[in-house]
């Protein structure tokens, strides 16, 4: 019966976990947003503006939906989101991870990118199919570099575990000073792959009017 | 259980069953569906009831119903059994020939797989190979040439291969071959491997594939889902029973892995990249999954040329996995196709709205392609990954991963070009797939499904087979699988994926949402009547201006090349009968001076 008592603890400082997640997420985009209003010379929104974001969001009287597969891009996106949440291992508490595998973890952060890709699909706008067909291109480009620099972590320490390169690094060296040239590279493939800016093509606002999220914003 | 039992069930039943069925007219299908589904009870019957035989009718043989032949068996019984069930709806003409043909190349896939002698692995080998040539000639005689002349090629490799074993040994059992020097051993292997690897599609022999996988899909689904198979039966049973690992091994060895499985495997690999790359660029619905399933055979090849358990058990997962889900891929693209008459992916659009359940079966096929973890595919390609990484493999792992990239970006192809996206006039009317049809999808999908729930189920078999070869074993519990460096457990990731996708969905539902039309969309205040929208068209343009330096050289040209030069050759020589018979006199002059003048030197 202890058995029982152990998964649901643990089931429950994952959900803590994930909800502090959620929240600090939300809450450092807002200091991002201040920080950038304060280099633009702005007052900039406060830095719980991205709350009352979500708040408004949640509470507007007028949705629209295409059809079901629509609906798949937000259920498999915050599923997915929060699943790669929970499958990172944070500092020496594993969480979901078990061996705190790499390439599950790689395949899983998939999921959101794959539903949303489909739920773009589903409505009739062409403008998505080409976001979509432009952030997999950009996909193949970044993820090459990338794959090498994780490559060249898990072949330099032996492991494919998260945890177990956490380990190493702390009593052996920084990756960052072993590798220099993989850090180097992996800053720039992280560049592409959170489509900041001279990656961001697939969204191009004023050209394909955000691409694959032309259809999310309502009516 | 007794040889005669054996060889009656597997391969005598479903030959008689080719005869019943070409009489069958309109019901062949159903007939043919009969003869399968027999052998596949008795396949469930005798499991674990392992045993081999040796007759003597002249020159000894063998057949022997083992772990290795039970799992391939049962992989190519469920593949048969749903391109059949797929085809009692599909309006083949002359059906009593296509389900006489398939039942034939079950008996002889049956054959291959129940044979540990060269004489009948030759026979059944030979007896699948030209049933398939005649399946692909009923659409079209240029593919079926193309296919034929890789088949001989095929042919002739293995029969090299046997001739310098019967050569050392004057005995075809497998059983036997011992005691071959060195040098024998690197060209038997040699012979075997490209010979098997022909049927694989591995690269540089892949030519054919593409052509012979544009004939009728019921088929094609069961030559790139069951066929194909044989070549990894072949090449495992060269490299690890014929051979096996010390054989191997005493080639070299580097980090553990044989010297002579190594370039396989860096050819396996190189195959991945090469297939998916190409399959990106395809248009046609069935050269795209042509070009996929080479590429996916080129993971197997990855693994059996490792040689770690890890790796060869990873290929065979891999095996079974792409003998589902390319099967579904591939009989989905031939429900779209039976419904639309369409196999341009730019022609289509928006089928997923009018067709949903063969939608849903696709899309799962394509999580196992793709492998994301809610299917089995994944693990088999996890098994792969950590097998290179584990070795320190810096070629072949960068060129796996890079080609399940690319996988994503040729299944999206698939997803928005045919299933999603503007649902063009011309096919506003398509109805959803007969019940035949979306039955035989069902029954595929669910080892993909089952495997990714309970791992430790098909790792059992996977492991019996690697024990019975003496590589090794794998470790593996009912829900997770380990290597040295790693490991995952589905269960936790299933009811974690379980809860949040609840969680999500919960958020969801709290909102609710109106329905608007397909067609109501943001177009930046233009309000066209009726324009075709679909974005499918060339669709990976920019990445293909890209890569264009790299995709300019071609395998395919390069055989055009060759046989063009043959071809000009052959002119030159007809151009000596030139039908004036002073010319042949001279000929005959000449000949005749030649002869005696070798005839006086050899005097």
């Amino acid at each position: 019966m202890t058995d029982w008592i152990g998964i649901l603890l643990q089931a429950g400082v994952t959900a803590l976990y994930l909800f502090l997640a959620v929240v600090i997420g939300l809450l450092f985009l807002g200091i991002a947003r201040k920080i950038t209003a304060r280099i633009h010379n702005r007052v900039g929104p406060p830095i719980y503006q991205n709350f009352i974001d979500v708040g408004k969001l949640l509470a507007k009287k007028s949705n629209i939906r295409h059809n079901w597969i629509f609906d798949l891009a937000p259920l498999f996106g915050l599923a997915g989101v929060l699943l790669t949440l929970a499958y990172l291992p944070m500092g020496g508490y594993r969480l979901l991870s078990g061996q705190g595998d790499l390439i599950i973890l790689l395949y899983i952060m998939v999921i959101p990118a794959l539903g949303f890709a489909l739920g773009a699909g589903a409505s009739a706008n062409p403008n998505a199919g080409v976001g979509v067909m432009r952030a997999l291109t950009l996909m193949l480009s970044y993820e090459m570099p990338f794959l090498l620099v994780l490559l060249s972590l898990m072949i330099f320490y032996n492991t494919a575990s998260l945890d177990v390169l956490l380990q190493k690094q702390m009593s052996y060296a920084w990756a960052i000073v072993v590798l220099p040239l993989s850090a180097l590279a992996a800053d720039m493939a992280l560049q592409g792959m959170m489509m900041e800016k001279p990656f961001d093509i697939p969204i191009a606002p004023h050209e394909i009017a955000s691409g694959p999220l032309v259809e999310f914003r309502g009516k | 259980m007794d040889i005669m039992n054996l060889f009656g069930i597997f391969i005598l039943l479903p030959l008689i069953g080719s005869l019943v069925a070409y009489w069958g007219k309109k019901y062949a299908p159903a007939i043919a569906l009969i003869f399968t589904a027999i052998p596949g009870i008795f396949l469930y019957l005798w499991y674990g009831d392992f045993t081999s035989y040796t007759i003597n009718i002249g020159v000894e043989i063998n057949l022997t119903f083992d772990l290795t032949t039970w799992f391939f068996m049962i992989m190519i019984n469920t593949i048969i059994f749903a391109s059949l069930l797929f085809s009692l709806s599909a309006d083949l003409k002359n059906a009593g020939g296509f389900s006489s043909l398939m039942l034939l190349g079950f008996a002889g896939a049956n054959g291959v797989l129940l044979s540990r002698d060269f004489l009948s692995l030759y026979i059944f080998w030979e007896m699948m190979s030209w049933s398939a040539y005649l399946l692909v000639l009923r659409s079209s005689g240029e593919n079926a040439r193309r296919y034929l002349l890789f088949a001989v090629l095929s042919a002739y490799l293995i029969i090299m291969g046997i001739g310098i074993i019967y050569y050392y040994t004057g005995s075809f059992l497998y059983s036997n071959v011992t005691g071959l020097p060195q040098a024998a051993w690197f060209w038997v292997l040699l012979f075997l491997i490209l010979g098997f690897a022909v049927k694989m599609a591995v690269v540089p022999l892949h030519v054919w594939a593409p052509y012979a996988y544009s004939s009728e899909q019921p088929f094609v689904a069961f030559l790139s889902g069951g066929l194909s198979k044989l070549g990894t039966f072949g090449i495992f049973m060269a490299m690890y029973s014929i051979a096996g690992l010390s054989i191997l091994s005493s080639f070299g060895t580097f980090r553990g892995i044989s010297l002579f499985g190594y370039p396989f495997a860096l050819l396996g690999a190189i195959t991945a990249f090469i297939g998916t790359i190409l399959a990106i660029f395809q248009d046609d619905l069935r050269k795209l999954l042509a070009y996929s399933s080479i590429g996916q055979l080129g993971y197997v090849m990855v693994g059996l040329g490792l040689g770690t358990p890890l790796a060869v058990g990873g290929a065979l997962f891999h095996a079974f996995n792409h003998a589902f889900f390319k099967s579904i891929l591939f009989l989905g693209a031939g429900a779209v196709i039976y419904r639309t008459g369409k196999y341009k992916i730019s022609e289509m659009g928006g089928l997923g709205y009018k067709m949903p359940f063969t939608f849903l079966f696709v899309l799962f096929a394509i999580f196992a392609l793709a492998g994301i973890p809610i299917t089995s595919g994944f693990i088999s390609k996890w098994m792969l990954y950590e097998a290179a990484i584990e070795k320190k493999f810096v070629i072949i792992a960068p060129l796996m991963l890079i080609a399940s990239v690319g996988a994503f970006l040729y299944s999206f192809r698939i997803l928005y070009g045919v299933f999603l996206g503007h649902l063009d006039k011309p096919n506003e009317n398509v109805k959803e797939a007969p019940a035949p049809m979306l039955a035989a999808m069902a029954l595929l999908m669910l080892p993909l499904l089952i495997f990714a729930i309970f791992p430790g189920w098909i790792l059992e078999w996977i492991n019996g087979i690697l024990v019975d070869m003496h590589i090794g074993t794998i470790e593996y519990t009912t829900y997770a699988y380990y290597s040295s460096i790693g490991g995952a457990d589905m269960l936790v990731f299933w009811i974690a994926f379980m809860l949040l996708f609840m969680v999500a969905m919960m958020i969801f539902m709290m909102k609710k949402a109106k329905t608007v039309d397909q067609y109501d969309n943001y177009l930046a205040g233009e309000a066209p009547s009726y324009v075709r929208l679909h974005a499918a068209h060339n669709f990976y343009k920019p990445l293909r201006d890209t890569w264009a330096p790299l995709i300019k050289y071609s395998v395919d040209r390069a055989y055009e090349k060759i046989s063009n030069f043959f071809i000009g050759g052959f002119e030159e020589i007809k151009k000596m009968y030139t039908g004036n018979p002073q010319d042949y006199a001279a000929y005959l002059g000449i000949a005749f001076l030649i002869f005696m003048i070798v005839g006086w030197w050899l005097l």
